[in-house]
């Protein structure tokens, strides 16, 4: 009820202001011309009595005041002179004002900028119809090592059990990953494309935009010729035609009916996986129609298995059933994959992989460079505190009251963070476009990244935060200043040292700059190594491309004619030099795997070998050295001496101390070793290279190769020349993934560098946030000392003496801070140690160097002011005292 | 927030409230009614009188009314609301168990412990 009648009052005070004032104006004067009469009744002369009556009353004006008060009328019209006054105080100080901006900007900036990019990458739920009960469900060996978790999809037999036997989930589905050609007016495309069982879409809870999706009907052998295309297929290829269904679609040299549109945005499993696919999307996906023959293989998994958990299941439960299964069934497997154990991951654990641990750590970056930026904020509006501190306290004298006081800070807080709030969203954006622009591949859904309505939310909490801790605080203890002390002792009480609280601040963040400079400098050293590793062949000079064979070519002798066929066209194109076939690039994920018998080594099961299948030019291509023996040539071919190459650090563990040629190795019947080359980085620059061994293409065969070619054309030219042979030779094939050697190297560097330029910005960002502390502060404190100064020159201080007076000062500020700093990152540098290449959390090094950064930093932000220090007159201060 | 005044405020609330609740006032007539019924033992500063009338307006412990006084002037007049009369209840209430238990306090001799 109160709360009706005060808002009832305050509002008629608010919206008829003049009506109230008239009101309360007749009152009052009623009331004193009531007490005149009744003193002219007691017999007192007229003017006397209304002196009188005035007298009692007290002051008019004031108690008007009060009641206006009493009634709320006040609030709006002083927040108005609040604000304006405010704004008129900032003026005044332009270069305080700019400076908070500034570092609010940067810092709300930073903070919403990574923020969104966790959000887009974490926090937002996945375009599924139940993200948070879908899994994945895997199926790994322990024991074979080498091979990622993420590898190890079920046993096709095994997978028909967990379906069949599992009361835990709602469906399961299988589903591949694979590269098809898709023919379309005469040229071939290559399209992502998956082939799926029949609960896939359900288990994924999507519904086609157009038509149907694949049913039990279609995952059968013999009914598996239709296809669903995704939204974008759709419109390149189809012109968003709504007649496209029952249209053929000619995938691989087939034809298949098309019967459904996915909505745009579904891509999986190519556009969210972690794994070999992020950054690409599916266009295309057919019934897997397994035959029963490979249904009952439990030697073979080609798919991998998601599961929609019933709901209210949870994943324990759905973990301890399917392990039960897996148990029962391990008998069942070949005596070389018994030992399965059974794994369940939740859907946003597997997309986000990896890359959750390098956004923690940014979240924890960007926090620390918010963290600088308050405390500059609030060490900036300490020290305009001090400088003001005789107006509060004649404003005191003059009657505000404390709460008033606090009231015109907090206003001219709030408007600093408004406008940092304002302009740190403006470099958010900015940022977010930055990011995306060096978007490393690894980083899933990175480019749907963008500022939404919770970002903004994020921001302005940020900039409420910022404005609590630095404004409200500062208020408080400005207004808790002694009046008479102040007014009393003229302008020296305020003046001395710089308080506790400021030192520690300034300590505190040069302490934590310190932290963040270490740990980009840490990325910077890696990423210099990661430029300088040898990658064991020579990227420059070399476009390579892709491309598949399809169902027509199910020999492999068929393949090797076309591949030949390939690059010996190829290797006659003008300005190429060499050209080769290979099925798997290094630094391109895609691996094969062998188990192999050695001579003079006992068969060994599960050690694995990494296995290349070359053309002869290969090594020359790409410009990998032989150490030993020969490469391979046109001679090794299918009818002659099957042949293979190692590398040399195989050569080295299994043939140390002799030549390693005319040995033998067991691997698709008994192999001559013909040569010894150099070790590849094939995985990534980062992993040492793996033991491995090349075998001739031309003995092999492969259903894919990459074609690369060392030459001066420009990826495009090479490109161009290539599809017009492709075609000749067949038309339905596709060229893919056209890239440089130099592209392959930086892609494989991408991440790192991505984490190395954004490590890096932090810190600029914090180095500079705290140059501009330091500056402030001494700026401030050289103000203070103003006196002092004048008083020491006046007495014969030289000008140097002065300089050295207010270094000192600074400097012994800035080694606290970064003694404590070197502690703190020595400490917390561990942490990042798995960010880390070839260079060890606590490199003294990179440490030294960040410190010697820092006083150079430092002793530049105390330099300006020293020298002002010295332009004091001491006439001046001494006659204003 | 009643709790909360200082013990003069609260004092000039609840003294306004009780002359108001004897029969609608004016300003100046409030001052009067006290001062007739404190027989004239009490001072009232009249300057304050006026924000203490509007704060309890604010807080709709009593409601006001414009019309003629007794010598034919225009006067706002006040009465007690509701939530008027039961603050009133309850402060006074309060005030008579502080005073008694001061008075019996102050009253305490050295025999008595």
């Amino acid at each position: 009820m109160t709360i009706v009648a005060r808002l009832r009052s305050w509002w008629r005070a608010t919206r008829y202001p003049a009506r109230a004032e008239s009101e309360m104006d007749t009152e009052i004067h009623a009331h004193l011309a009531a007490r005149a009469n009744d003193l002219i009744a007691t017999g007192i002369a007229p003017g006397e009595a209304h002196r009188r009556a005035q007298l009692e009353f007290g002051p008019v004006g004031q108690t008007m005041e009060d009641c206006r008060d009493a009634r709320g009328a006040n609030l709006l019209p002083s927040l108005a002179q609040d604000l304006s006054f405010g704004l008129r105080m900032l003026r005044k100080t332009p270069g305080f004002a700019a400076l908070s901006v500034i570092t609010l900007a940067l810092g709300i900036g930073a903070t919403t900028a990574v923020f969104s990019l966790v959000n887009g990458v974490m926090l937002r739920a996945l375009p599924y119809g139940n993200p948070d009960r879908l899994v994945y469900l895997l199926e790994p060996i322990p024991s074979v090592k080498g091979i990622p978790l993420d590898a190890f999809g079920p046993f096709n037999a095994d997978f028909y059990d967990w379906q069949s036997q599992s009361r835990s989930f709602s469906s399961l589905a299988l589903f591949s990953t694979d590269a098809t050609n898709l023919s379309i007016g005469g040229a071939a495309i290559r399209v992502n494309s998956s082939r799926v069982t029949a609960d896939f879409f359900g288990t994924l809870g999507v519904s086609p935009e157009l038509g149907r999706t694949v049913t039990a009907d279609d995952d059968r052998p013999g009914f598996e010729q239709v296809a669903v295309i995704s939204h974008a297929l759709w419109q390149s290829q189809f012109g968003a035609d709504r007649h496209v269904l029952g249209k053929d679609l000619l995938l691989n040299a087939e034809s298949y009916r098309i019967i459904g549109v996915m909505p745009a945005g579904f891509a999986f499993p190519h556009g969210s996986e972690n794994f070999e696919t992020a950054g690409k999307v599916t266009d295309v996906w057919v019934p897997w129609a397994m035959t029963p023959e490979h249904k009952a293989q439990r030697d073979d998994g080609p798919g991998n298995a998601i599961g929609l958990l019933k709901p209210g299941v949870p994943l324990a439960r759905a973990q301890a059933e399917i392990a039960t299964i897996t148990a029962r069934l391990d008998n069942l497997h070949p005596s070389f994959f018994r030992g399965c154990t059974s794994l369940i991951r939740p859907f946003d654990v597997v997309i986000a992989g990896e890359s959750r641990r390098t956004l923690l750590i940014f979240m924890a970056a960007v926090f620390l460079v918010l963290l600088i930026a308050c405390s500059n904020i609030a060490s900036l509006v300490l020290a305009r505190m001090h400088g003001r501190s005789r107006e509060f306290s004649l404003r005191t004298a003059l009657g505000a009251s404390r709460g008033r006081l606090i009231r015109q800070l907090s206003v001219e807080s709030l408007s600093l963070a408004g406008a940092g709030g304002i302009l740190g969203t403006l470099a958010a954006s900015l940022t977010i476009q930055l990011l995306i622009h060096f978007h490393p591949t690894n980083i899933p859904r990175l480019e749907e990244t963008a500022i939404d309505a919770r970002v903004l939310l994020f921001a302005v909490a940020a900039s409420l935060a910022t404005v609590l801790l630095c404004g409200i605080f500062p208020a408080w203890t400005a207004s808790r200043c002694d009046v008479n002390d102040v007014l009393k002792s003229g302008n020296r009480a305020v003046r001395g040292a710089l308080s506790g609280l400021h030192r520690g601040l300034m300590i505190g963040q040069v302490a934590l700059t310190f932290v963040l400079l270490a740990g980009s400098g840490l990325l910077i050293r890696s990423f210099l190594n990661l430029q300088a590793v040898d990658k064991g062949f020579r990227p420059s000079s070399t476009v390579s491309m892709s491309l598949r064979l399809d169902g027509r070519y199910n020999k492999p002798e068929r393949q090797i004619v076309f591949y030949r066929d390939l690059v010996q066209r190829t290797s006659a194109l003008p300005g190429v030099d060499v050209a080769a076939a290979a099925n798997h690039l290094p630094l391109v994920r895609g691996q094969s795997l062998s188990a192999i018998e050695i001579e003079g080594y006992p068969f060994d099961e599960k050690t694995f070998f990494e296995q290349r299948d070359v053309s002869p030019q290969y090594f020359a291509a790409l410009g990998i050295p032989i150490l030993e023996g020969r490469a391979f040539t046109d001679e090794d071919s299918a009818n002659r001496q099957p042949a293979i190459v190692i590398s040399r650090s195989f050569a080295r563990k299994y043939f140390p101390g002799q030549s390693a040629r005319g040995k033998w190795i067991h691997c698709n019947g008994k192999r001559i070793i013909v040569g010894v080359v150099g070790d590849v980085r094939q995985y990534s620059l980062e992993s040492a290279p793996p033991m491995q061994f090349y075998l001739p293409l031309w003995q092999t065969g492969e259903w894919g190769v990459n074609i690369v070619a060392r030459t001066n054309l420009s990826a495009n030219r090479l490109a161009s020349g290539m599809r017009a042979l492709v075609r000749s030779l067949d038309p339905a094939v596709a060229i893919a993934d056209v890239r440089t050697g130099s592209d392959l190297v930086s892609e494989a560097t991408a991440e790192r560098r991505f984490e190395t330029y954004l490590l890096t910005a932090f810190g600029g960002m914090a180095l500079f946030l705290s140059l501009v502390g330091l500056y402030a502060l001494m700026t401030y404190s050289v103000e203070q000392r103003t006196a002092e100064i004048g008083v020491r020159m006046a007495l014969g201080a030289q000008p140097d003496s002065v300089v050295r007076l207010v270094l000192r000062q600074g400097s012994r500020l800035a080694l606290a801070g970064i003694a404590l700093g070197f502690a703190g990152a020595w400490l917390a540098a561990r942490s990042i140690a798995s960010l880390l290449f070839e260079v060890k959390p606590t490199d003294l090094p990179t440490f030294l160097a960040v410190a010697l950064l820092f006083c150079v930093v430092a002793l530049a932000a105390c330099y300006f002011p020293a020298r002002r220090a010295t332009r004091v007159d001491p006439l001046v201060t001494l006659r204003a005292e | 927030m009643a709790a909360r005044l200082d013990l003069l405020q609260g004092t000039l609330d609840l003294l306004i409230l009780k002359a108001v609740s004897l029969g609608p006032l004016h300003g100046y007539g409030v001052l009067l009614r006290i001062q007739q019924i404190s027989r004239d033992r009490l001072e009232i500063q009249q300057g304050s009188l006026y924000p203490a009338l509007y704060r309890l307006e604010h807080q709709g412990l009593i409601a006001s009314e414009w019309g003629e006084s007794d010598n034919n002037r225009k006067a706002k007049f006040y009465s007690l609301t509701t939530a008027g009369r039961r603050q009133l209840r309850s402060d006074a209430e309060k005030w008579s168990q502080m005073a008694g238990l001061m008075a019996s306090i102050l009253k305490t001799t050295p025999e008595e412990l």
